[in-house]
């Protein structure tokens, strides 16, 4: 800041540009100059400032070129002018410093300047002086300039950079009280200066002129003694600029030096005249302020130092008991520091047992955590083994010592403390955050999987990366090539059979001829020729061939000998298979791609996707079976009330009386349960048919058209919609009109049937179903195909079958209406018993029937029995469940229908079997009987559940939902199929299938293993090892005692065999 | 010597009692037991394991039969291709089979088998399918798939049960080693190195069970996701140049290109990714805010994600579908990190999301942040106190959602939808 500015072009230069006027550089003592900063500091710093030491650390001198030297040096008379400039501005330099520039010029302090421009000072702290005074003069010349300039060992050194210690050293009494003498004087004087100027009784102007020329010789003074004027300035502007208190103000941040200290004396003298010409009463006023604070300050010290001398008197007064006291405390001391030292050593001990206490729990957090990142053993952490080892040592501290060394090392331990908290938490968190997983310490320490950057991974694409992996490692690489020569020759053979295989013209041919088969007669599947197994058989010999050529690359011979093998090891399953027709094979190579998800549905029309089994294909039964099927499902049911009743009324043997019982009591009492259900179905059947004909009136004209094309119809007989449009036309027929049509079935129907449907005796009328031929006959017909009863049956039969829901309704309700006779059902149809009887001859579609009618009827009949034999149920699945109750199936109702209906068994057994699972899955879990309201909750959710997955609803559920997965498993499902994720991409069937199959998978092998299951078996295991381990141990032990004589002869004999069996022991 | 054996037997035999009482389910290497309890574990568990593969022997003889029994016992469609099975011949049939066939084919099971089947209330035995792609195609059984799929199960789970350390669960890095042991020999073209392939296939296994950050998974999990035949079915397709499997991650090529991306990433090549270099994560097409909180709620090494973390990533982003991704981005975008997902983070993140469309994006795209978040929350049916995990693992929104909040392409997707 205060540097003599270098110009550029030299010292020379700067000499002639500045040779006539007078030089700036002051030279005034040195002993004075400290003086003055020591003071100044006092007064303007705050305690803890220290001097800046920024103009020491500065290194920031433009290093001198040699050309500067050459210059400098070259002109060797004006060095010790340069020197004396130098010396003041070292001395303003440091006066300066006191006035805590902290920001000195930028190229001072930065660092990289002074990087890049003194590269070789070594440290370069104090080189100031040294800037000119190149390393390579003299240490005389260095010496002198020191000695001349008297600098004090601050700025020579550059290890000292501090100059208040200097300064220090430097103040004593003997400068400060010349200093104190001149500024007394120089104060006097003024001061009677001002006196005489007061006392003269000049006028203003006139005082002014005077003190002007006062100044003016005063200048002349200055000008020989310049510190003096220096002085006074300086200190007026520090009294009256600024409170004490306050820091100077950095110089060096203004712009402007409020006065320039290190220009010439000349400059700053001719500020002096400035300022007083201004206003010399203010410089007056303020040396006399100046004075007067100065005398007060004598004062207090002076009153200082005699209180301290009074004190010291006063002391000097009380000396030989003071001497007493003193000689006895020192006594009290030694023995007190001794108790002292005890009980430091207790809280030393304490501290150190508390330093070991948390040192301990950190290590159990450490350990903790440890177990649960790794598997290893936990070996701690060394610093606090190391700490551990050391504390004990800390006891023979002194107590000072030992206090900072502990402190010290409690915050660090609290420190780790919560560091090491915290990382167990992070870790118990990302462990685990369920806490039924228990595998505690069984895990590897978690290590960052750090990928080993490939040779080339950084460049090309991955095509090329992907060879150039391969090529990187050469075993790989070779194998690799190998590969994928082979691998492109198994293509090769790969697509070959699949081409043949896929032979579109072949394929599709044999479909149509397939499909064109289902229209005609279906003998063809029972009757498939044995030609036809030996060429399927050909055929997939071949198959083997073609597969198993990828396989084994060399000859042919290999290839024939497995074919043979593979021929002959075909067993019963191929066998069935090779029966199926020729283009299932073909067909399934399409499907070559899926992975085992491909489940074949039965042909079904998107159409119908809704509906269930396509119409075509569906179970029905005749009018007549149909009849009969209701009626002894009736019967049947009604047994069961029967039964409850007596079951309910005598606790007597069931099964003896159920025969007899059927005739005997009287049915109209025990169907209370079912009469209300057929009351509140049968008006509402009506009111469907009935809507449905009001709503369907108009189009009747135009429907009679179709009438005539139907009357046809028997060229495509088999046509879904043909039939399904025929039948919504018999339909609404029926229900517009109803009596042509009945009058018709009158006219079509033969009479035997008529004589069969006698409501009266149910018994009876099983019996002479049983017995009809014409029955029969119908029956046989039946049984190659549903369809066939359409055949068989006359025309009127076929027309009517599909009836809707009313006639198979009121089927029903004529054989239960028979035997009860209850009148309110019976006002409820207004038709006669005979029409009712009329309607019904139509074909029972089972399905509908299933879903529709026996469900209600049976679903609350079998949560009864449920309920009735809970205890029994137990544990049953539905396999076993029907030995305990058996559901209705047709033989049971005594319905000798032939077996291809096994729907209706099904069906029951299927219900049956939901049932029994819902009650062991939610109500038997206690080991007691079910109380009244839990029978309730059971019946109510059992029959809720039966509608809903078997009733009719259970179709218009979607698909996804039709599997019950728990949500885990549907959330592990890695197909993206869910169509629930993706609810605008449509899923083609196939799609569903997978998805249902894998859910099918996964549902069936998580039932497989379950966590306790498993548990449980291990455990079984694990006691059985267990006690076999301790009756081992028990006769070791026996053997030992009765052997304990000869122990080295006999017991390897009696060990043998139980060391076979402690494999796992051996080794302890 | 031999007091010695049984003195310290007995002393053995003292300190081991209590803990093996109170411990019933033995675990092999837990380090709280000694020498003589982890032998004494490996027996039990040897025992056990050697109990169920005569077991599943038995079981295999059993399904024959039933098999053979059901094949008897069919009727055949209309078309006279499809065989069926009547339950009332499947129940007669089952009457007569031991209780593991029994067990094969509980109630469910059947009642699904019925509605898949959809056909007279009979199950269709027939499945066309092919256990192993390369030999033959049979004509299968549901029945017997079925039957086929519980052996494989069976097996593998015999096959686990020396990696595992009780009977119910299995560390990460014990099913690395099983991979390495098992699955790795069997490829014809091996992986780089074995071990960086079980990590990635374990890693994908262990995320799709939604066991991201735990150490263990239950082996019933690990069957019933039939992940493990996924894998086989990879490492049979690639062997044999087939054509991949409907799931392809197990297969070498995608671990591959999964490798060769992270690698990629990798400029300093110091084996884990830097969020710096993550930045360059598919052309740069993730948000800033995501792929920092990717740091976030993953396990990272000196704050950098590494070869596991990222194949995190990758199954999030590849089974978008999945619980397990949902939960990945739940986290990530719940940057409260309270649980909950409210309006402030949606906002939050279609802000960043909004920033990532590139320059050349025309200008029609320009989103409005405050129309994108209203439609996310509708999206979302965004309640005003927020969205949970479980609720937003409901939705079935939530695969678009976080597609949409976490990159460019499928914002873009979404945005284009209508389009």
């Amino acid at each position: 800041m205060s540097k003599i500015p270098i110009s550029k072009t030299g010292f020379r230069s700067w000499l002639s540009a500045n040779e006539g006027r007078e030089s700036k550089g002051v030279l005034y003592e040195q002993k004075y100059q400290s003086h003055h900063d020591r003071i100044r500091k006092k007064e303007n710093m705050s305690e803890n400032e220290r001097p800046s030491s920024s103009s020491y650390a500065s290194l920031i001198n433009p290093s001198p070129t040699a050309e500067d030297y050459e210059r400098y040096d070259a002109d060797r008379r004006i060095r010790g002018k340069a020197r004396d400039i130098r010396v003041a501005q070292r001395s303003a330099s440091s006066s300066a410093r006191n006035s805590l520039s902290m920001t000195p010029e930028p190229n001072e302090t930065s660092p990289t300047n002074d990087q890049y421009f003194t590269p070789k000072r070594e440290s370069g702290g104090g080189s100031q002086d040294e800037e000119f005074v190149t390393p390579s003069t003299s240490k005389k010349d260095l010496r002198k300039s020191r000695r001349m300039s008297e600098s004090g060992s601050a700025e020579v050194t550059p290890v000292s950079t501090k100059p208040p210690r200097i300064r220090k050293n430097e103040k004593t009494s003997d400068e400060q009280a010349y200093y104190t003498n001149c500024l007394s004087r120089k104060m006097e004087e003024n001061f009677s200066k001002m006196k005489d100027l007061v006392f003269s009784g000049h006028s203003m102007q006139e005082a002014r002129e005077k003190v002007l020329s006062d100044t003016i010789v005063d200048t002349s003074k200055c000008s020989r003694s310049p510190r003096r004027s220096s002085r006074i300035t300086s200190r007026s502007d520090v009294i009256v600029d600024r409170s004490s208190s306050q820091p100077p103000p950095m110089e060096t941040l203004n712009a402007v030096p409020r006065f320039p200290r290190a220009k010439s004396p000349v400059i700053s003298c001719s500020k002096e005249t400035t300022i007083l010409r201004t206003s010399y009463v203010d410089t007056l006023v303020a040396a006399h302020q100046m004075h007067m604070q100065y005398a007060d300050r004598t004062v207090v010290t002076v009153e200082q130092q005699m209180t301290k001398l009074e004190s010291m008197k006063n002391l000097a007064a009380l000396s030989p008991a003071v001497q007493e006291a003193k000689r006895k405390r020192n006594a009290a001391e030694a023995l007190r520091k001794l108790v002292e030292t005890n009980e430091q050593r207790e809280k030393k001990l304490e501290v150190i047992s508390d330093l070991k206490d948390r040192i301990g729990k950190i290590t159990n957090v450490q350990f903790s955590t440890h177990q649960l990142v790794s598997n290893r053993p936990f070996a701690g952490d060394p610093e606090n083994e190391k700490l551990l080892k050391s504390l004990d040592g800390w006891v023979s501290l002194p107590f000072h010592e030992f206090d900072v060394q502990t402190a010290r090392e409690l915050q660090s331990l609290q420190k780790k403390m919560l560091v090491t908290i915290n990382r167990f938490k992070n870790v118990a968190s990302l462990h685990r955050r369920n806490p039924m997983n228990r595998s505690f310490g069984t895990s590897r320490k978690s290590i960052a999987m750090k990928i080993v950057p490939s040779d080339f991974a950084t460049a090309g694409t991955y095509s090329d990366s992907h060879s150039l992996n391969s090529a990187s490692h050469p075993n790989t690489r070779e194998v690799s090539t190998q590969v994928t020569a082979r691998l492109a020759e198994t293509a090769m053979t790969q697509t070959s059979p699949r081409r043949v295989g896929v032979e579109p013209l072949d394929l599709s041919s044999l479909e149509k001829i397939n499909s064109s088969s289902q229209t005609t007669p279906p003998t063809a599947p029972t009757i498939v020729p044995v030609t036809l197994s030996t060429e399927d058989f050909a055929q997939q010999t071949q198959q083997t061939e073609e597969f198993v050529v990828p396989h084994s690359n060399p000859p042919a011979v290999s290839t024939s000998t497995l074919s043979m093998t593979a021929a002959t090891t075909l067993d019963i399953d191929e066998m069935l298979e090779s029966i199926d027709l020729r283009n299932e094979s073909l067909e399934t190579l399409d499907s070559f791609t899926h992975f085992k998800s491909d489940i074949s549905y039965p042909p079904m029309s998107s159409t119908l996707s809704a509906d269930s089994t396509p119409r075509s294909e569906r179970v029905s039964l005749d009018p007549e079976s149909a009849r009969r099927l209701s009626a002894g499902v009736s019967h049947f049911l009604e047994k069961i009330k029967k039964e409850n009743e007596s079951f309910e009324k005598e606790n007597e043997d069931e099964e003896e009386k159920r025969t007899a019982e059927v005739e005997e009591i009287p049915v109209s009492d025990s169907a209370a349960v079912v009469v209300p259900s057929i009351d509140s179905n049968v008006p509402k059947v009506e009111n469907i048919s009935e809507e449905s004909s009001e709503t369907q009136s108009p189009p009747l004209n135009d429907e009679s058209e179709v009438e005539l094309n139907v009357d046809e119809h028997d060229i495509t007989p088999f046509e879904h919609e043909m039939e399904e449009q025929e039948e919504q036309r018999r339909l609404r027929e029926s229900a517009l009109t109803p009596t042509p049509p009945r009058k018709r079935t009158e006219e079509t129907v033969t009479d035997e049937y008529r004589r069969y449907i006698d409501p009266d005796d149910e018994e009876d009328e099983t019996k002479k179903f049983l017995n009809n031929d014409e029955f029969e006959r119908s029956l046989e017909e039946d049984q190659f195909d549903p369809r066939g009863a359409d055949d068989s049956a006359d025309d009127s039969g076929f027309l009517l079958n599909n009836k809707p829901l009313l006639p198979l309704k009121s089927i029903f309700d004529t054989g239960t209406l028979s035997p009860s006779t209850s009148p309110g059902l019976q006002t409820d149809t207004p038709r006669g018993p005979d029409e009712v009887n009329e309607t019904t001859i139509g074909n029972l579609d089972m399905e509908d029937y299933c879903q529709k009618e026996y469900l209600v009827e049976i679903g609350p009949v079998m949560v009864q029995k449920a309920i009735e034999f809970q205890s029994e149920l137990r544990g049953q699945n539905w396999v076993s469940s029907p030995n305990i109750w058996k559901p209705p199936s047709l033989e049971q109702i005594q319905l000798d229908l032939y077996d291809q209906f096994d729907y209706f068994d099904s069906y029951s057994i299927l219900l049956w079997g939901a049932i029994v699972d819902l009650i062991n899955a939610k109500y038997l879990k206690f080991g007691r009987k079910l109380n009244k309201s839990e029978e309730d909750m059971f019946e109510k959710e059992a029959l809720e559940m039966l509608q809903k997955e078997y009733g009719p609803e259970s179709k218009k559920k979607e698909w996804s939902k039709e599997v019950n997965m728990s949500k885990k498993l549907a959330g592990m499902m890695p197909l993206d199929l869910d169509y629930r994720f993706d609810v605008r991409r449509g899923l083609a069937d196939n799609e569903k299938q997978k998805y249902q199959w894998q859910q099918i998978q996964m549902t069936v092998i998580a039932d497989r293993y379950p966590r306790k299951k498993l548990k449980d078996e291990l455990d079984v295991v694990y006691n059985t090892e267990k006690e076999n381990l301790g009756q081992i141990v028990m006769e070791r032990e026996l053997e030992d005692v009765s052997f304990s004589n000869n122990r080295e002869s006999q017991p390897e004999a009696g060990q043998s065999d139980s060391d076979q069996k402690m494999i796992g022991v051996s080794n302890v | 010597m031999t007091t010695t054996a049984t003195n310290m037997q007995n002393t053995d035999q003292k300190s081991i009692y209590p803990s093996l009482i109170n411990a019933m389910t033995s675990r092999r290497s837990d380090e709280a037991l000694n020498d003589f309890q982890r032998d004494f574990n490996n027996r039990v568990m040897g025992l056990f394991a050697d109990g169920r593969s005569t077991s599943v022997e038995q079981f295999k003889t059993d399904t024959d039969n039933f098999l053979r029994a059901l094949k008897t016992e069919f009727i055949r469609g209309e078309s006279g291709s499809k065989r069926y099975v009547t339950l009332k011949r499947l129940m007669k049939i089952l009457t007569e089979s031991p209780q593991s066939i029994n067990e094969l084919l509980p109630h469910s099971t059947v009642t699904v088998f019925v509605k898949i089947t959809n056909f007279n209330l009979t199950i269709d035995i027939t499945l066309i399918g092919h256990i192993n792609p390369m030999v033959t195609i049979f004509t299968r059984f549901i029945a017997e798939e079925l039957a086929k799929t519980v052996i494989h199960a069976e097996e593998t789970y015999i096959k686990l049960l020396p990696y595992s350390e009780n009977n119910t669960e299995i560390s990460s890095y014990s099913l690395q080693d099983f991979v390495a042991a098992h699955y790795v020999p069997q490829m014809v073209e091996e992986p780089e190195r074995a071990d960086y392939y079980s990590a990635y296939a374990v890693g994908i296994i262990f995320f799709l069970l939604d066991a991201r950050r735990r150490e263990n998974i239950y082996l019933k999990d690990l069957l019933s996701s039939t992940l493990l035949m996924h894998l086989e079915s990879c490492i049979n397709a690639e062997n044999n140049c087939l054509e991949m499997p409907e799931i392809d991650v197990f297969t070498v090529g995608q671990f591959r290109a999964t490798l060769y991306e992270f690698r990629c990433l990798d400029t300093d090549r110091n084996g884990v990714l830097s969020p710096a270099e993550m930045t360059f994560f598919r052309d740069g097409y993730f948000n800033a805010m995501f792929l920092q909180r990717i740091f976030d709620i993953s396990m990272i090494y000196d704050r950098c994600l590494d070869f596991k973390a990222f194949v995190d990533l990758m199954a999030a982003i590849k089974f978008r579908h999945t619980r397990a991704s949902a939960k990945y981005h739940f986290e990530a975008l719940d940057f409260k990190n309270d649980g909950v997902l409210d309006e402030d983070e949606i906002r939050t993140a279609a802000s960043f999301q909004a920033q990532v469309v590139p320059e050349y994006a025309p200008n029609e795209d320009s989103v409005h942040i405050d129309i994108v978040t209203a439609e996310l929350k509708d999206m979302l049916r965004l309640k005003k106190t927020g969205l949970t995990l479980e609720e937003f693992i409901d939705n079935r929104m939530s695969s678009t959602f976080t597609g949409f909040l976490s990159n460019y392409s499928d914002f873009m997707k979404y945005e284009r939808r209508e389009q």
